[in-house]
């Protein structure tokens, strides 16, 4: 069975889909996780503006989230994605439990890139009179620019994962294909064809996220 | 500038308690070079945290310009640390800037225009003499270069005071002095009160006017770098001022040279040279002078180590130095 035209063009529909739901998901979780992330560091007791209960309460969600595998996270937060989009099925339904799923792990990652800058380097601008706002855009978020690169190409291509579990629960994009065509109808052909779009979807996001990393990272020049 | 009174800081962990400095009492004059010096774990880098309050002492006061800084609300505080600034073993420049972006940073955080940041910017980098490097990064630049986008940095904005942090422990021989010159130099020029926290006596030695030696975070003695030089009290200041035993071990055998100086070579420290140079110790034995014809010789007889190598190494070096020399057998005196 040769694969259809019409196929051919659902196909192309389900990687706009992805596309739109990854880099949706993403960017809606890098708005809300750095922040996060920000407070993460500079609360923890080592951190610039040590508050323990803070930085407890946050860690302590953080974890509870990261630890429900996002396809039981998915259908448990269907009444809230109910209220918020008004539906449970299709693309935009899939974002709002993306980005609760997403946002503790993107916020762990920028706790993380945060944490490597030199400590040396925080207290020569404590030393200058920095105030902490000062510190956390003009110090730890610059400096932490490659490794925080490198952390969203990863977060990228894990949110692609994602979205293609969304699709076995009506989240459309690569993964709704799959689930209905190769899943259901055992079409292996289109199954095939889905992995090999997604490979390469990810492998494109990897690669362009690390060379911008490594470009703008001007400590190995 | 700065006036300590019986400052202490303690440092609790989980299973042990750390006296960094105890009961510290001192005065830093307006515009003097002041040395803070002591073996590693002396607490000197903790003593000079507590100057801008980086660590605030548990015990104790620090006055700076007659304000008790432990009475500053945070942005006061701020405010006086832009007039003390510091530098750092490790430099700690921001990596992801250029090194014109480094002195940068202070002026921009204390709201100074683009243009006027700039222009004060490029004037500092020039007064440490990295006017072609104001676009490379900190990983493209040496480590004196470094430390001198650092001092221009902790210059930007005009402060009274400088803290240096072993400044010049990560740097080698030649690059430590020209540091310690461009120090002395912006003391001189600008009137910079400068604190230098040193494990090296010869850091004191060159540019501090007073010096104060710790150990076990107390002060064992304070005082003009002349007299805590020529004549230490503590045990730790003869510790770190008097040369290796073993610089001052015993000759033995039976191995001479005698060297013959003319009027020119008389000038250069011909025998300390050698004895730096070669990692030797010699021993006087004789000198004299004699005139023959119209010049004047000096010839001086050292016994040297029996050591083939040593010796090697010493003729080696007397050729280089260009003095006549020959080897004497059996030097009786």
């Amino acid at each position: 069975m040769p694969v259809s035209q019409a196929m051919w063009g659902a196909i192309g529909k389900g990687i706009l889909e992805t596309l739109y739901m990854t880099l949706a998901g993403t960017l809606i979780s890098y708005v809300l996780g750095v922040p996060l992330g920000v407070i993460l560091c500079v609360t923890d007791e080592k951190g610039i503006l040590p508050k323990k209960g803070i930085h407890d309460v946050l860690g302590f969600i953080v974890n509870i989230i990261r630890s429900v595998p996002f396809l039981l996270l998915l259908v448990y937060v269907m009444p809230f994605t109910r209220f918020l989009v008004g539906t449970t099925i299709g693309t935009t339904a899939v974002i709002p439990p993306l980005v609760i799923a997403s946002t503790p792990f993107i916020a762990r990652m920028v706790e993380s890139s945060l944490k490597e800058v030199d400590p040396g380097v925080i207290e020569a601008a404590e030393s200058m009179g920095s105030t902490p706002w000062q510190i956390i855009t003009k110090v730890l978020l610059p400096e932490a620019k490659p490794s925080l690169l490198v952390g969203a190409a990863i977060a990228v291509t894990t949110i692609l994962g994602y979205t293609a579990m969304a699709g076995f629960v009506g989240g459309g994009g690569l993964g709704g294909i799959a689930t209905n065509y190769g899943y259901y109808k055992f079409n292996f052909k289109v199954m095939t064809i889905t992995i090999v779009f997604l490979i390469v979807i990810v492998q494109v996001l990897q690669e362009v996220g690390m060379r911008i990393a490594v470009r703008s990272n001007k400590r190995n020049k | 500038m700065f006036r300590l009174e019986n400052v202490s800081k303690t440092f609790i962990n989980a299973d042990n308690t750390t006296e960094a400095v105890r009961h510290v009492t001192l005065e830093i004059k307006d515009g003097e070079i002041f040395g803070i010096i002591g073996l590693s774990g002396a607490g000197k880098s903790t003593l000079v945290r507590c100057l801008n309050f980086l660590e605030r002492p548990t015990e104790g006061k620090v006055y700076f310009q007659g304000e008790d800084l432990s009475a500053m609300e945070p942005a006061k505080l701020r405010e006086a640390r832009k007039k003390m600034s510091m530098i750092f073993q490790d430099f700690n420049l921001l990596e992801q800037r250029t090194a014109l972006g480094n002195v940068l940073y202070p002026l921009e955080i204390s709201g100074y225009s683009k243009k006027d940041a700039a222009e004060k910017a490029r004037k500092l980098l020039a007064r440490v003499g990295l006017e072609d490097k104001e676009n490379s990064y900190p990983s493209q630049l040496s480590g004196g270069q470094k430390q001198r986008v650092a001092i221009a940095r902790a210059l930007a904005l005009d402060p009274e005071a400088l803290l240096c942090d072993e400044a010049t422990s990560a740097l080698d021989p030649t690059t430590t002095e020209q540091i310690l010159q461009l120090l002395k130099e912006i003391n001189e020029e600008l009137g910079v009160t400068i604190v230098i926290i040193t494990h090296a006596m010869n850091v004191v030695t060159q540019i501090c006017d007073r010096v104060a030696v710790m150990a076990d975070g107390e002060i064992a003695e304070i005082g003009d770098v002349k007299e805590v030089f020529v004549l230490p009290k503590s045990e730790v200041a003869r510790k770190m001022i008097l040369p290796k035993s073993e610089a001052v071990a015993h000759l033995e055998g039976n191995r001479f040279l005698r060297l013959v100086f003319d009027g020119q070579d008389a000038f250069e420290p011909i025998v300390s040279n050698l004895v730096i140079h070669c990692h030797t110790p010699v021993n006087i034995l004789a000198a004299d002078t004699k005139v023959v014809g119209d010049l004047m010789f000096g010839q001086m007889i050292l016994q040297i180590p029996d050591d083939d190598v040593a010796l090697a190494r010493i003729k080696d070096y007397l050729d280089g130095a260009e003095v006549t020399y020959e080897e004497v057998q059996n030097y009786a005196g």
